[in-house]
Protein backbone atom coordinates (compact mmCIF):
# COMPACT_ATOMS: atom_id res chain seq x y z
CA UNK A 1 0.00 0.00 0.00
CA UNK A 2 3.20 2.25 0.28
CA UNK A 3 4.57 1.15 -2.95
CA UNK A 4 3.58 3.60 -5.67
CA UNK A 5 2.98 6.47 -2.99
CA UNK A 6 5.20 6.59 -0.52
CA UNK A 7 8.02 4.63 -2.42
CA UNK A 8 8.44 3.68 -5.93
CA UNK A 9 11.19 0.54 -6.70
CA UNK A 10 14.10 2.48 -9.34
CA UNK A 11 16.04 -0.90 -9.48
CA UNK A 12 16.67 -4.40 -8.99
CA UNK A 13 20.37 -5.79 -8.51
CA UNK A 14 19.97 -9.35 -8.01
CA UNK A 15 23.82 -10.63 -8.44
CA UNK A 16 25.85 -10.58 -6.38
CA UNK A 17 23.87 -9.21 -3.76
CA UNK A 18 20.31 -8.36 -3.37
CA UNK A 19 20.55 -4.56 -3.74
CA UNK A 20 16.83 -2.38 -4.39
CA UNK A 21 17.02 1.30 -5.23
CA UNK A 22 13.87 3.23 -3.49
CA UNK A 23 12.58 6.58 -4.67
CA UNK A 24 11.19 8.09 -1.54
CA UNK A 25 8.16 10.79 -2.15
CA UNK A 26 8.47 14.09 -0.10
CA UNK A 27 5.21 14.86 -1.20
CA UNK A 28 3.30 11.82 0.54
CA UNK A 29 0.50 13.04 2.98
CA UNK A 30 1.97 10.81 6.09
CA UNK A 31 4.51 14.14 6.15
CA UNK A 32 1.95 15.85 7.35
CA UNK A 33 1.87 14.72 10.12
CA UNK A 34 5.00 13.41 10.58
CA UNK A 35 6.03 16.21 11.35
CA UNK A 36 5.29 19.50 10.80
CA UNK A 37 8.52 21.17 11.58
CA UNK A 38 10.27 18.82 9.80
CA UNK A 39 10.00 15.68 7.50
CA UNK A 40 10.49 12.43 8.89
CA UNK A 41 9.72 9.29 7.21
CA UNK A 42 7.93 7.31 9.97
CA UNK A 43 9.99 4.13 11.41
CA UNK A 44 6.75 2.12 10.84
CA UNK A 45 6.49 3.06 6.99
CA UNK A 46 10.44 2.09 6.34
CA UNK A 47 9.34 -1.04 7.99
CA UNK A 48 6.38 -1.31 5.84
CA UNK A 49 8.25 -0.74 2.97
CA UNK A 50 10.53 -3.25 3.58
CA UNK A 51 7.66 -5.87 4.03
CA UNK A 52 6.71 -4.13 0.53
CA UNK A 53 10.29 -5.35 -1.20
CA UNK A 54 10.22 -8.36 -0.09
CA UNK A 55 6.92 -9.63 -1.31
CA UNK A 56 8.61 -7.91 -4.95
CA UNK A 57 11.10 -10.04 -4.80
CA UNK A 58 9.61 -13.00 -3.22
CA UNK A 59 6.33 -12.49 -5.25
CA UNK A 60 4.05 -13.86 -2.23
CA UNK A 61 1.64 -11.92 -0.14
CA UNK A 62 3.10 -11.43 3.16
CA UNK A 63 2.71 -10.74 6.58
CA UNK A 64 5.23 -9.43 9.31
CA UNK A 65 4.96 -12.34 12.13
CA UNK A 66 7.98 -11.54 13.52
CA UNK A 67 10.37 -8.63 14.18
CA UNK A 68 14.05 -8.37 15.67
CA UNK A 69 16.43 -5.87 15.62
CA UNK A 70 14.77 -3.69 13.88
CA UNK A 71 17.01 -0.35 14.67
CA UNK A 72 16.60 3.39 13.14
CA UNK A 73 20.19 4.72 13.34
CA UNK A 74 19.53 8.20 11.69
CA UNK A 75 16.32 10.09 10.30
CA UNK A 76 15.42 9.68 6.91
CA UNK A 77 14.43 12.88 5.50
CA UNK A 78 12.61 12.47 2.00
CA UNK A 79 14.01 15.63 1.02
CA UNK A 80 17.18 15.29 1.89
CA UNK A 81 17.61 11.64 1.36
CA UNK A 82 15.16 11.24 -1.80
CA UNK A 83 17.39 8.13 -2.73
CA UNK A 84 18.07 4.69 -0.79
CA UNK A 85 19.40 1.38 -1.24
CA UNK A 86 18.14 -1.78 0.66
CA UNK A 87 20.21 -4.89 0.60
CA UNK A 88 18.05 -7.84 1.26
CA UNK A 89 18.79 -11.33 1.94
CA UNK A 90 15.88 -13.75 1.78
CA UNK A 91 15.96 -17.13 2.98
CA UNK A 92 12.09 -18.78 1.94
CA UNK A 93 11.23 -21.98 3.87
CA UNK A 94 9.26 -24.92 2.45
CA UNK A 95 6.32 -23.73 4.79
CA UNK A 96 5.49 -20.63 3.30
CA UNK A 97 7.06 -18.41 5.91
CA UNK A 98 10.22 -16.95 4.98
CA UNK A 99 12.95 -14.82 6.67
CA UNK A 100 14.40 -12.09 5.65
CA UNK A 101 17.16 -9.12 6.74
CA UNK A 102 17.60 -6.05 5.65
CA UNK A 103 19.43 -2.75 5.71
CA UNK A 104 18.50 0.81 4.05
CA UNK A 105 21.56 3.47 3.55
CA UNK A 106 22.53 5.83 1.18
CA UNK A 107 26.43 5.92 0.75
CA UNK A 108 27.92 5.46 4.25
CA UNK A 109 24.73 6.70 6.36
CA UNK A 110 23.08 3.77 8.05
CA UNK A 111 19.06 4.34 8.26
CA UNK A 112 17.71 0.96 8.99
CA UNK A 113 18.39 -2.66 10.09
CA UNK A 114 15.83 -5.45 10.64
CA UNK A 115 15.43 -9.31 11.08
CA UNK A 116 12.12 -10.22 10.12
CA UNK A 117 10.22 -13.65 9.58
CA UNK A 118 7.30 -13.66 7.39
CA UNK A 119 4.35 -15.66 6.46
CA UNK A 120 2.14 -15.81 3.71
CA UNK A 121 -1.44 -13.88 3.99
CA UNK A 122 -2.97 -17.10 3.46
CA UNK A 123 -1.56 -18.70 6.59
CA UNK A 124 -1.87 -15.90 9.15
CA UNK B 1 -10.51 -3.81 30.45
CA UNK B 2 -12.55 -4.08 27.54
CA UNK B 3 -15.60 -2.84 29.76
CA UNK B 4 -13.41 -0.14 32.01
CA UNK B 5 -15.15 1.15 35.23
CA UNK B 6 -13.95 3.86 35.25
CA UNK B 7 -13.88 6.87 32.76
CA UNK B 8 -11.24 8.00 30.37
CA UNK B 9 -8.51 10.14 32.00
CA UNK B 10 -7.98 12.13 27.87
CA UNK B 11 -10.28 11.71 25.03
CA UNK B 12 -9.94 12.70 21.41
CA UNK B 13 -8.17 16.23 20.75
CA UNK B 14 -6.76 16.03 24.48
CA UNK B 15 -5.08 13.12 23.45
CA UNK B 16 -3.83 14.60 19.75
CA UNK B 17 -2.99 17.86 21.55
CA UNK B 18 -0.17 15.75 23.65
CA UNK B 19 0.94 13.76 20.81
CA UNK B 20 3.79 15.36 18.12
CA UNK B 21 2.25 13.37 15.18
CA UNK B 22 -0.70 15.05 13.49
CA UNK B 23 -3.29 13.26 10.62
CA UNK B 24 -2.82 11.53 9.21
CA UNK B 25 -0.70 9.26 11.33
CA UNK B 26 -2.38 9.54 14.98
CA UNK B 27 -3.41 6.23 16.08
CA UNK B 28 -4.00 6.32 19.81
CA UNK B 29 -7.05 8.56 20.51
CA UNK B 30 -7.62 7.78 24.29
CA UNK B 31 -5.74 7.70 27.79
CA UNK B 32 -7.02 5.13 29.94
CA UNK B 33 -4.51 4.85 32.63
CA UNK B 34 -1.13 6.16 33.57
CA UNK B 35 1.08 5.18 36.30
CA UNK B 36 5.00 5.39 37.38
CA UNK B 37 5.05 1.70 35.70
CA UNK B 38 2.59 1.73 32.73
CA UNK B 39 0.24 3.30 30.81
CA UNK B 40 -3.23 2.05 28.86
CA UNK B 41 -4.11 3.93 25.55
CA UNK B 42 -7.20 3.35 23.26
CA UNK B 43 -7.43 3.25 19.78
CA UNK B 44 -10.43 2.92 17.40
CA UNK B 45 -10.09 2.05 14.29
CA UNK B 46 -12.07 3.72 11.50
CA UNK B 47 -11.87 3.09 7.66
CA UNK B 48 -10.24 6.10 6.25
CA UNK B 49 -6.97 5.21 8.24
CA UNK B 50 -4.06 5.29 6.50
CA UNK B 51 -3.12 1.97 7.37
CA UNK B 52 -6.32 0.03 7.11
CA UNK B 53 -6.04 -2.37 3.60
CA UNK B 54 -9.32 -4.49 3.01
CA UNK B 55 -11.00 -3.56 6.31
CA UNK B 56 -7.73 -4.53 7.90
CA UNK B 57 -5.47 -3.02 10.40
CA UNK B 58 -2.20 -4.10 9.00
CA UNK B 59 1.34 -3.92 10.70
CA UNK B 60 2.74 -0.17 10.63
CA UNK B 61 -0.63 1.18 12.49
CA UNK B 62 -0.33 -1.71 15.01
CA UNK B 63 3.62 -0.95 15.62
CA UNK B 64 2.69 2.78 15.72
CA UNK B 65 0.06 2.47 17.82
CA UNK B 66 2.78 1.41 20.25
CA UNK B 67 4.61 3.89 19.68
CA UNK B 68 2.25 6.57 20.10
CA UNK B 69 1.06 5.12 23.66
CA UNK B 70 4.83 5.84 24.92
CA UNK B 71 4.54 9.23 23.00
CA UNK B 72 0.80 9.57 24.87
CA UNK B 73 2.58 8.87 27.89
CA UNK B 74 5.58 11.33 27.86
CA UNK B 75 3.07 14.55 26.61
CA UNK B 76 0.80 13.45 29.18
CA UNK B 77 3.86 13.50 32.19
CA UNK B 78 5.34 16.51 30.63
CA UNK B 79 1.83 18.11 31.12
CA UNK B 80 1.17 17.07 34.49
CA UNK B 81 4.38 17.40 35.89
CA UNK B 82 5.76 20.77 34.17
CA UNK B 83 4.23 24.60 35.84
CA UNK B 84 0.96 23.56 33.78
CA UNK B 85 2.24 25.30 30.62
CA UNK B 86 0.98 23.26 27.51
CA UNK B 87 4.49 22.52 25.61
CA UNK B 88 4.66 21.93 22.20
CA UNK B 89 4.84 17.78 22.20
CA UNK B 90 8.34 16.73 22.29
CA UNK B 91 9.12 14.95 18.95
CA UNK B 92 10.30 11.14 19.92
CA UNK B 93 11.29 8.17 17.29
CA UNK B 94 11.56 4.79 17.63
CA UNK B 95 15.16 3.92 18.25
CA UNK B 96 14.75 0.21 18.37
CA UNK B 97 12.15 -3.08 18.25
CA UNK B 98 12.85 -6.23 19.39
CA UNK B 99 10.84 -9.32 19.95
CA UNK B 100 7.96 -7.85 17.78
CA UNK B 101 4.97 -10.49 17.35
CA UNK B 102 2.03 -10.21 15.08
CA UNK B 103 -0.86 -12.37 15.66
CA UNK B 104 -3.20 -11.00 14.39
CA UNK B 105 -5.27 -7.78 12.30
CA UNK B 106 -7.42 -5.84 13.63
CA UNK B 107 -10.51 -4.81 11.58
CA UNK B 108 -12.14 -1.52 11.13
CA UNK B 109 -14.39 -0.44 14.20
CA UNK B 110 -12.71 -3.03 16.44
CA UNK B 111 -11.28 -1.26 19.78
CA UNK B 112 -7.41 -1.23 20.59
CA UNK B 113 -6.33 -1.35 23.81
CA UNK B 114 -2.46 -0.74 24.22
CA UNK B 115 -0.47 -1.39 27.55
CA UNK B 116 3.08 -0.17 27.54
CA UNK B 117 5.15 -1.05 30.95
CA UNK B 118 8.06 0.92 31.32
CA UNK B 119 11.46 -1.17 31.38
CA UNK B 120 13.56 2.16 32.65
CA UNK B 121 14.23 5.92 30.93
CA UNK B 122 18.09 6.98 30.76
CA UNK B 123 18.41 10.25 29.40
CA UNK B 124 16.13 10.79 26.34
CA UNK B 125 15.63 7.24 25.91
CA UNK B 126 12.65 5.28 27.04
CA UNK B 127 12.40 1.82 26.86
CA UNK B 128 9.09 0.00 26.60
CA UNK B 129 7.30 -3.47 27.00
CA UNK B 130 3.96 -3.06 24.48
CA UNK B 131 0.85 -5.20 24.45
CA UNK B 132 -1.92 -4.62 22.35
CA UNK B 133 -5.39 -6.49 23.03
CA UNK B 134 -8.37 -6.26 21.11
CA UNK B 135 -11.40 -7.37 23.03
CA UNK B 136 -8.71 -9.23 26.00
CA UNK B 137 -7.27 -10.82 22.96
CA UNK B 138 -3.28 -10.67 22.43
CA UNK B 139 -2.94 -9.29 19.20
CA UNK B 140 1.03 -7.68 18.81
CA UNK B 141 3.93 -6.96 21.09
CA UNK B 142 7.01 -5.75 21.28
CA UNK B 143 9.83 -4.24 23.05
CA UNK B 144 10.70 -0.72 21.76
CA UNK B 145 13.07 2.16 22.81
CA UNK B 146 11.77 5.53 21.89
CA UNK B 147 14.08 8.53 21.62
CA UNK B 148 13.33 11.88 22.42
CA UNK B 149 13.99 15.05 20.32
CA UNK B 150 16.69 17.22 22.83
Amino acid sequence: MLKGDFFTIANIQKEPEVLVEITLNPAHKVYRGHFAAQPVAPGVCITQMFKEVVMELTEKDLVLVQGDNLRFSSLLDPNVNPTVVFKVHIIEEEDGSCKAKGILTYEKIKFFTIQAKFQERQYF
Amino acid sequence: MSNPKHAPILTGKEVYALLPQGDPIQMVDTLWYNDKEKTISGFTISSDNMFVVNTEFIEPGIIENIAQTAALRLGYNNLSGGNGDPKEPNIGFIGSIKKLKIYKFPKVDDVLETTIVIGGKIFNVTAIHGKTYVMDELIAECEMKIVEKE
